[in-house]
């Protein structure tokens, strides 16, 4: 045994590292949760529901863990299908007197205004208090999409308030304290004008469907009303 | 007047049972016509977050299994009817998996809609949604993080009308009825 504080990051989104933006978040929170000495691990939700042998390893790092960190993306104003799942088994699972560990989530949204994810994040709290997690808050993130999934630090200005919070969090958490309203503050306003985004977002669908040839089709209506 | 009823709820929940044959009897009471999904005995995979229903094949998930059928039927249905345990104040993960496939049917593209970016749409019209979420005693906190859930999401999927009722495991049959009778009024479904 060490006094290490152990934080697992359990990874909501589908996708998998190199295209998942929750990942490159929660991974970028574990590097400086272990620049503090931190014992880190990450987890993927998608492979811990595909056997019974991933979800009791699951479980039992939750159980080491002192911390458990919930990353995900923003899907229809909540957690993806298959998170939802995770944490339906994780609660089937628990003891009703269950206490412990700590818990946070970090939820990205596709969408530039943060408070898009608030529903998502009160989801996060309120599984918390059903099954006995020491919820320690949550970090609502706008404009997730727009980071490709490349690792937080390869990409510029547009990440600097997620990375700026992120360390934030990592210091607090790294010393056994909630997420400070400081961090919650920097993350209060969208990375970029939503004017902007919109532009820009709007722009890449279209490069994106020249490049699969099915720009003149991107708008058809394929069932009919 | 026809409605979708998404049932996202577990095998073996008697309430949620005894709420989807209240809202059949409203719905065939005023001549409508419903076609119940009962979404946990459907072949229904997690969304992989792959946008190809936006930049590959428009309009249609690239996931071929039951969802595709569904996001159909939902697309040519006057009334959306979700029904649903509230966990963790949101849907049950049978119904997020669903909603989720939905998303073929709106466009990648931004838009402002109610002062927040949303995505546009891609049909002329959307049903309205009807929610019944189930709980097993009352309970304020869920309830409201459940409302708020539902409105936001009755906006990113353009519906014109929204409504919610909660439900309680202990009520009477008759107050369930009333509970649905209302849900279908006040969303248009049994107009």
């Amino acid at each position: 045994m060490t006094d290490q504080t152990r934080v697992l990051a359990i990874i909501g989104s589908p996708r998998s590292a190199g295209s998942s933006n929750s990942e490159s978040l929660a991974s970028y929170l574990l590097e400086r949760l272990g620049e503090r000495g931190c014992e880190t691990n990450i987890l993927r939700v998608r492979k811990a529901l595909g056997s019974e042998d991933a979800f009791e390893g699951l479980c039992s790092e939750i159980s080491a863990a002192d911390l458990v960190v919930f990353a995900s993306p923003l899907y229809n104003d909540s957690l993806p299908g298959q998170a939802v799942e995770l944490l339906e088994r994780i609660a089937s699972r628990r003891p009703a007197d269950a206490s412990g560990p700590r818990m946070s989530a970090i939820v990205n949204s596709g969408f530039p205004e943060p408070e898009h994810v608030e529903p998502a994040l009160a989801i996060y709290e309120r599984f918390a208090k059903e099954t006995g997690f020491g919820w320690v808050g949550g970090l609502g993130i706008g404009a997730g999409e727009a980071l490709g999934g490349k690792p937080l630090a390869e990409v510029g200005g547009q990440a600097r308030n997620m990375r700026a919070a992120l360390d934030i969090a990592a210091r607090a958490f790294a010393a056994g304290q909630p997420v400070p309203a400081e961090a919650t503050a920097i993350l209060s306003k969208p990375p970029m004008p939503t004017w902007l985004y919109t532009l820009m977002g709007n722009w890449g669908w279209r490069v994106q469907a020249k490049r699969n040839r099915v720009r003149t089709s991107l708008t058809h209506r394929p069932h009919r009303q | 007047m026809r409605t979708v009823l998404l049932d996202g709820s577990h095998a073996g929940d008697d309430a949620s049972t005894l709420v989807a044959e209240a809202a059949l009897r409203a719905i065939a009471s005023a001549g409508g016509e419903v076609d119940t999904v009962v979404l946990r005995d459907m072949d229904v995979g997690a969304c992989v977050g792959c946008f190809g229903c936006w930049l590959k094949t428009p309009g249609i998930c690239v996931i071929d299994d039951d969802a595709r059928d569904v996001a159909k039927s939902v697309i040519a249905a006057d009334i959306l009817a979700l029904l649903t345990p509230v966990t963790f104040g949101g849907y049950s993960s049978h119904l997020k998996r669903m909603l989720d496939r939905l998303i073929p049917n709106i466009l990648p593209f931004f838009d402002k809609i109610d002062g927040r970016i949303h995505h546009k749409a891609r049909y002329e019209r959307y049903p309205s949604m009807a929610v019944a979420g189930v709980l097993p005693e009352p309970d304020a906190e869920a309830e409201a993080i459940f409302r708020k859930l539902v409105s936001r999401n009755a906006k990113n999927h353009h519906a014109p009308v929204h409504a919610v009722e909660i439900i309680t495991r202990d009520e009477p049959p008759e107050a369930i009825q009333q509970h649905i009778d209302d849900l279908l009024t006040n969303t248009g479904a049994t107009a």
